[in-house]
């Protein structure tokens, strides 16, 4: 096993007034699983399900308000910045914006060469040795393109270069944050494909955070569903998009068209309103406003069932 | 907004700012000014300015207040420039009863349409036992003679201002008004007795003759003289009452304005940001701290505290440049550029170095603070000629150095003559245009780079 | 008689590097009650096709020329005042993408959707309102809603605000500019189901403008493929999604990944092109694998039984 994530909770404090009381923004509340290495998991949600935030509290670029993360058999969770240095080696983090991801005055071969400046990896000549290698990894020619700049390439070459510089330290754990919603869709499927190529090749460990169930299903073993900073519903990939338990994530799966031409002759049943605001969410289960077939007994919250084989459900009516 | 379009290069700036015609003319200004300033501090006695000036000795030889030589191409009067009567060779050396008389003859040609403004003979001699003696004759073109007068000679230099001789001048006067049978109801002028028609009052022009008589009792006793008419013009830029030229004391000021706007500018802007940087990457109490000082900064009294200084310890430029600068660290400038700060400290790239492990202080001075300096160049450069004016306006309050030679200083003294009431407008005029040339050369770069840099303006 | 009938409209316009040829020579036509999706991947000129039909130019246009037949009259050769008077918003309007920067942000939800009214119709504000009011029930939002300003809605919600003000003046043509390309995939289901409804209930004739092929489908009885300022490909939905024959329609369908079939799916190899400076001959022709050599000439629009597609594959089939 590699990342082992217990009860863990992210709350952003926000004070209205200098006097005022504190409210919390609760991002992610109580969230358990494991991930083992070499695993491929897509973590689904809309945008302010608190998937980012997971994502980025579990590389301790936010620093988690309870529960604990191992990491390796070891706890990470309350380590100071010097001592998560080992840390930050072992992870790679891929963000959504290519072009915002990148230092504008900073070359290809500079940006890349970075995280190995900090880190103290190789003389000089190593390090070039890394970048050019890397770059070849990622399908970009080193000679082509390492001292352009990021603003001379395209949406899917820096992203491409994102990714080359998430896993120049050969890291255990890569977390993918969107990494392609920004793209046209004829470039996704080539990043997508070639974070596949990348993960097998290096049996990395891959968090792929998406709003998109549809590009799931092409790489990820197994498919975490949050709503409203709750995770709601994990399982093997096949296995969700066949028996989907959670009243939201068949919703979502509802709600997502395939190109199919008779569509437009029927109307989709999704159910009605938006997610619940997180500084005041509903008691018990988060979906309970808008579920169909939410009870009284919703108002406290669901434990996580497993209705089959590592099929996770946290809903008080799951089967 | 983005703080900075992405294609920003050095090489391109440069390519951009050629293409405005009002940034060239702005730079070609500029390059006059640091040539000047080059060449002021090499080849003239800079470091050495400060002294000079205030040494009346030195400039002795120069008219007082003249106005600039060019002037006389805007005037259909035509004013005179400094004439030289030197010595040459004895005519004639004879012997007068103990004594020997060496006579020396000058000619000079006068053709201006006025009075010359002085006249000093100047001598130096070396004797022996008995002062040498000196009688000096003035032959007009229309052959009049006039005795100016016997001097003794003192050891090492001796001046003799003519002009100032009231004895000498009211015997002339006399001796004018009785060839002339009749009463001239003003008291006449050195100038205008030895250069005037006294039957017309017109400008005698043509060739003037002047004539030494030296005695000295030994043959071995050297005396060396020089005249000179003074004129009313001098140089590119006049002179002051102090018969200082003023082309030199704005050649002196050059680099030093130059020097003081840009090291204030630059050292200010950079510890801005490096403030602002700090501000607003931490966040929390830091930029409390920080932006609660920039507050009270707004309402220090800046001027006061010049004084107080000035008062407690004195005051030279540098002093002057260090409390200007540690008065405006914490300007209002450190609001606006935390906030481009806070703004670039939300891009996924300083996400992306902190996940990779980058400190704090990599990721300000190496990611965040480069990408500040761009935006901040056109304002730099538009507040150079802010701290130039400032140095002046300061001088002006008599807080500059009285050591060094600035542009300020020098309308300060010109006000404090009264240059205005007297007519001698070029002692204000000068250095104020040296202040608007400067100002307006950094203007039209900085407005010009301010349009490239922050390229929403051009659509305007 | 077609509704709207779109010839040859181009619409070019100039920027420091070049000119863009955004809209170039693009034709099709819509009936009434009819809708028309337009594909394409981001910077092919949907969007600017249709601003283009709207008259909603960039300060820097160069070229724009065409005809665009409204009911059988030439809009573009009404002078820009009758335009705004008798057609914008009377009979053509649009839901921009983004609601947020659509609205207003110092007005009442209520008063902005009457607003038109108001504008275009020159109805009195009182009236306005009172069918702004019902308006807004139409769209599925409650009538509490009126008098809040947008800060205070949902996305979700703001969206069908946009969508109440494209449809008060109750014109003949809605264009939808990536009406749901801000929002989560459920509130984007219950938007295109708002929309669908709409559809039905007041026959409604759409030009729906998206990136997302699989999101076309969900209103689209025609489909259009935009590459490089031209529409490339044309036809009923059926036979678009059934029998694609363009080759980047074929492999922009192939690209598309699908919830509930197991296929694979392959990215389209090279970049699309510029538009400051687009290849010579059939645009696609750089990226595509049945390039020929008469490719390099501009292929015309050949019509295989009204499915039209431009590209020489299909050259004497017609």
């Amino acid at each position: 096993m590699l990342l082992k994530v217990e009860n863990l909770s992210k709350f952003f404090p926000i004070k209205k007034g200098i006097f005022g009381k504190t409210y919390y923004v609760r991002a992610v509340e109580n969230v358990t699983f494991e991930i083992d290495k070499g695993e491929s998991i897509s973590l689904v949600g809309e945008s302010g399900s608190g998937k980012t935030t997971l994502g980025k509290t579990i590389l301790r670029l936010y620093d988690p308000t309870s529960g604990k993360i191992e990491f390796d058999g070891k706890d990470i969770t309350h380590l100071t910045e010097k001592e998560l240095k080992w840390y930050r080696r072992e992870t790679g983090l891929v963000q959504q914006n290519p072009f915002g991801s990148m230092v504008p005055h900073f070359t290809i071969f500079k940006i890349l060469e970075e995280p190995l400046i900090v880190n103290k990896i190789g003389t000089r000549e190593e390090r070039r040795e890394i970048v050019y290698n890397i770059l070849r990894e990622v399908q970009l020619s080193p000679e082509e393109f390492a001292f352009k700049y990021p603003h001379m390439l395209s949406g899917g070459q820096l992203q491409r270069v994102a990714i080359a510089r998430a896993i120049i330290m050969n890291p255990k754990l890569v977390i993918a944050d969107e990494p392609v919603s920004m793209l046209d869709a004829s470039v996704r499927v080539e990043i997508l494909n070639l974070f596949e190529e990348i993960q097998e090749k290096h049996h990395m460990s891959i968090i792929y955070i998406t709003h998109d169930l549809s590009t799931t299903r092409y790489f990820s073993d197994r498919i975490f569903i949050m709503y409203a900073g709750h995770l709601v519903e994990r399982a093997p990939t096949k296995e969700l998009l066949r028996n989907p338990a959670h009243p939201y994530t068949k919703a979502l799966l509802e709600a997502i068209p395939d190109p199919d031409p008779s569509n437009r002759f029927k109307f989709r049943e999704v159910p009605p309103g938006e997610p619940p605001s997180l500084v005041n969410p509903p008691k018990g289960c988060r979906f309970k406003p808008r579920c169909p077939i939410a009870t009284d007994k919703c108002d406290e919250e669901p434990p996580e069932v497993e209705i089959s084989p590592g099929h996770f459900v946290k809903c008080w009516y799951a089967q | 907004m983005s703080v900075v379009s992405e294609e920003l290069s050095l090489k391109g700036v440069v390519r951009e700012l050629l293409s405005y015609k009002s940034a060239i003319l702005g730079l070609i200004i500029l390059a006059g000014l640091i040539i000047l300033s080059i060449y002021a501090v090499l080849f003239t006695p800079f470091a050495k300015s400060g002294a000079l000036w205030n040494d009346q000795q030195v400039w002795l030889k120069y008219p007082r207040t003249a106005a600039p030589a060019w002037t006389n191409i805007f005037s259909s009067k035509k004013l005179p420039e400094n004439v030289y009567v030197n010595m040459g060779k004895p005519v004639n050396v004879s012997k007068e009863g103990t004594r020997i008389k060496r006579t020396y003859v000058s000619k000079f040609s006068y053709n201006y349409d006025d009075t010359p403004s002085e006249i000093i003979f100047f001598f130096n001699t070396s004797y022996e036992k008995l002062r040498p003696k000196v009688s000096i004759y003035w032959m007009k073109p229309d052959g009049e003679n006039l005795s100016l007068g016997t001097y003794r000679i003192r050891k090492g230099g001796t001046s003799i201002y003519l002009s100032n001789n009231l004895r000498l001048i009211s015997d002339l006067q006399e001796k004018i008004e009785e060839e002339l049978g009749k009463k001239i109801n003003k008291s006449l002028t050195l100038e205008d007795i030895l250069f005037r028609d006294f039957k017309t009052g017109g400008i005698l022009k043509g060739t003037y003759t002047v004539r030494l008589d030296v005695l000295v009792k030994n043959e071995t006793d050297r005396v060396e003289w020089q005249g000179i008419v003074y004129g009313k013009v001098y140089g590119l830029a006049g002179t002051d009452d102090k018969r200082r030229p003023l082309h030199l004391g704005l050649l002196w000021g050059a680099p030093i304005a130059l020097a003081f706007g840009l090291v204030a500018s630059l050292s200010i802007t950079f510890i801005q940001l490096i403030i602002s940087a700090i501000s607003g990457y931490y966040g929390g109490r830091v930029d409390s701290v920080i932006q609660r000082l920039t507050e009270i900064y707004m309402i220090l009294p800046f001027l006061p505290m010049l004084v107080l200084v000035q008062l407690l310890y004195g005051m030279n430029l540098w002093r002057l440049l260090l409390l200007l600068i540690v008065l405006s660290i914490f300007g209002t400038s450190v609001k606006t550029y935390r906030v481009w700060v806070m703004q670039l400290k939300s891009y996924p790239y300083v996400e992306a170095a902190k996940a990779y492990g980058a400190s704090n202080m990599r990721i300000i001075f190496l990611y965040i603070l480069p990408r500040l300096i761009p935006p901040t160049i056109p304002s730099l450069v538009l507040a150079v000629p802010g701290y130039v004016f400032l140095e002046a306006a300061l001088a002006f309050l008599g807080l500059s150095d009285v050591n060094i030679v600035t542009w300020g200083r020098i309308v300060e003294e010109a006000f404090s003559e009264g240059a205005l009431y007297k007519g001698y407008y070029h002692w204000v005029l000068m250095p104020s245009l040296m202040l608007v040339i400067t100002a307006i050369s950094f203007a039209l770069i900085g407005i010009a780079l301010d349009r490239i840099v922050n390229p929403k303006l051009k659509e305007m | 008689m077609a509704l709207l009938k779109v010839e040859d409209l181009v619409m070019y316009y100039r920027t420091r590097k070049g000119t863009v040829k955004a809209v170039d020579h693009v034709s099709f036509e819509i009936e009434k009650g009819e809708t028309l999706a337009i594909v394409g991947e981001s910077g092919c000129g949907k969007s600017s096709l249709s601003r283009a039909i709207i008259r909603l130019l960039p300060r820097n246009v160069e070229t724009y020329e065409g005809k665009v037949f409204l009911n059988g009259t030439n809009i573009m050769e009404l002078s820009e005042e009758r335009f705004r008077k008798e057609v914008r918003w009377r009979k053509i309007s649009m839901v921009f993408q983004g609601a947020l920067n659509a609205l207003n942000p110092v007005l009442k939800v209520g008063e902005q959707v009457a607003e038109p009214l108001v504008i275009h119709m020159g109805m009195g504000k009182k009236e306005a309102l009172k069918e702004a009011r019902e308006m807004i029930k139409q769209v599925g939002i409650a009538e509490a809603f009126v008098d809040r300003y947008p800060f205070e809605l949902s996305g979700g919600m703001r969206q069908r605000i946009v969508i109440a003000m494209a449809l008060i003046t109750d014109p003949d043509l809605v264009i939808l500019d990536e009406p749901t390309s801000a929002l989560d995939v459920i509130t984007q289901a219950n938007v295109m189901n708002l929309l669908k409804r709409l559809k039905k209930e007041r026959d409604l004739t759409y030009i729906f403008i998206t990136h997302d092929i699989a999101l076309a489908s969900e209103l689209a009885d025609k489909m259009a493929t935009m590459y490089a300022g031209q529409i490339i490909e044309l036809a009923d939905s059926e036979s678009y999604f059934g029998k694609p024959l363009h080759p980047y329609t074929q492999k922009l369908l192939g690209s598309v990944p699908t919830l509930r079939e197991d296929k694979e799916i392959a990215p389209i190899p090279g970049t699309p092109p510029n538009l400051l400076n687009p290849p010579v001959g059939c645009r696609f022709r750089p990226r595509c694998d049945q390039a020929m050599e008469i490719c390099e000439k501009e292929p015309p629009m050949f019509s295989l039984d009204g499915h039209r597609v431009k590209c020489w594959l299909y050259r004497g089939e017609e």
